[in-house]
């Protein structure tokens, strides 16, 4: 009876370590434009990648503290907003991420085509 | 909205003192947003507990506040093995020093250790090892992927030692040099354990021309005790080792030697009447100078036998390297 919760906690536990690198280059990809956290969110949700609250302001934050996101408090809808958007190092490092994840995606393509 | 407003106030008293109202106004912003839009849908505003199941994924303030450290973690992986190695070859030189006293102070009725000094002197071992390690994850760990030189690998065919043996040998060794350094009482002790005699009086004493010979011991016992502290370090054999435990079994066997020469003034009796008392024991004294000798020499020559080896295991694995 323990055997599938402890098989469904362990997927859930590589499913999380599976995405945690994959959002950061999302979120690092989709400031190519100018956001705001919540239209972000919205944003990455529809191309289905769901990312809460808790995770994604604490993650743009670490990442403008990193010096690859600049932000700026601007009033939108009578609201100030904080807006998110890549710095040029940010660019740099997005273009050599995108390169390692192609690079790691063409490998896993071939060992699972072997597999 | 004052659901909202007690969750922000929450999550503010647990952030950094530099970053409060920045983040509190960020998040207050796209909960303030995702109540419009949730209302905008309704068309009606939300409910108390519409606004709580809002809040919900936020997490708990304490929760979503730590989230916004650098650091969610005392020590990580990347420094966690050093912390657990320190742990574990610290621990047991901490439990050797402190059973060791123990040990004496059961022999003695002297009190050498403080109430609970066993217990708190672990605790404060355990926080100030956790301490440098968290201070380290943070200062450290970052710079430099660390440092390391492979060739200070143990070399391939070290046999390994045992911890347990090597903490009760430093178990011994520190009771050995506590009896050498004449821990107060202790030798007394001795006495009234061999003869059930009142405590109060030893009616013996060590000759003078001893006194070298127990220098000489002790300094022995130091070394033993440091090359035992060096084993529970790196806990497997080298023909260095092998060689250094050669040496002090040797020096204890030359000391031992030099002893039983001197056998007759071992003990003196401080009165009359004990010195058949003094006779006796110094035949017993004599009795184990003589096995302590031999034994000393045969661990001596034991592991010169186990230096010369390890160092032709040493040449073979670098003629075949």
């Amino acid at each position: 009876m323990g055997r599938p919760a402890l098989s469904n906690e362990l997927f859930e536990n590589l499913r999380l370590e599976l995405r945690r690198g994959c959002l950061a280059l999302a979120v690092l990809a989709h400031l190519h434009e100018e956001h705001y956290g919540y239209t972000l969110r919205k944003a990455l949700a529809d191309h289905g990648l769901d990312i809460d609250e808790g995770t994604l302001y604490p993650l743009l934050r670490r990442l403008e503290s990193q010096g690859l996101l600049q932000s700026e408090w601007r009033e939108e809808n009578k609201r100030k907003k904080r807006f998110y958007q890549l710095s040029a190092d940010g660019r740099e490092t997005l273009s050599r991420l995108l390169a390692e994840w192609k690079l790691i995606n063409a490998s896993l393509d071939r060992i699972v085509a072997e597999a | 909205m004052e659901l909202v407003e007690r969750y922000l106030n929450a999550v503010k008293r647990l952030l950094p003192k530099a970053q409060q109202d920045d983040i509190v106004a960020e998040l207050s912003d796209d909960i303030s947003t995702k109540i419009e839009a949730r209302e905008s849908e309704l068309g009606r505003a939300l409910t108390l507990q519409e606004q709580a199941d809002v809040l919900k994924p936020y997490g708990r303030p304490i929760v979503a506040a730590a989230r916004y450290r650098p650091h969610q973690y005392l020590i990580g992986p990347g420094v966690f093995p050093y912390y657990l190695a320190t742990l574990r070859t610290g621990l047991p030189i901490l439990l050797a020093l402190e059973f060791g006293g123990a040990l004496l102070e059961t022999l003695t009725n002297a009190s050498i250790f403080p109430a609970g000094f066993i217990f708190n002197s672990v605790v404060w071992f355990v926080g100030v090892v956790t301490l440098f390690f968290a201070i380290r994850e943070r200062a450290v760990a970052r710079s430099t992927p660390g440092r390391w030189n492979p060739m200070t690998l143990p070399p391939l065919g070290t046999e390994a030692i045992s911890r347990t043996s090597i903490t009760i040998d430093l178990i011994f060794n520190l009771v050995f040099l506590g009896v050498i350094l004449d821990v107060p009482g202790i030798r007394a002790t001795l006495w009234t354990l061999m003869t059930a005699a009142s405590k109060a009086s030893l009616p013996l004493s060590v000759a003078g021309a001893w006194q070298p010979l127990l220098a000489a011991l002790a300094i022995v016992s130091v070394v033993i005790v440091v090359q035992d502290c060096i084993l529970l370090v790196r806990p497997y054999w080298t023909r260095f080792r092998s060689a250094t435990l050669a040496c002090t079994s040797l020096a204890a066997g030359v000391i031992f030697s030099l002893a039983l020469q001197s056998h007759a003034l071992t003990i003196v009796a401080s009165t009359p009447a004990m010195r058949d008392a003094a006779a006796a024991l110094n035949s017993a004294v004599w009795i184990s100078l003589l096995l302590g000798a031999l034994i000393a020499y045969a661990c001596a020559v034991y592991y010169a036998i186990a230096a010369f080896r390890r160092s032709g295991a040493a040449a073979r694995s670098a003629v075949s390297g």
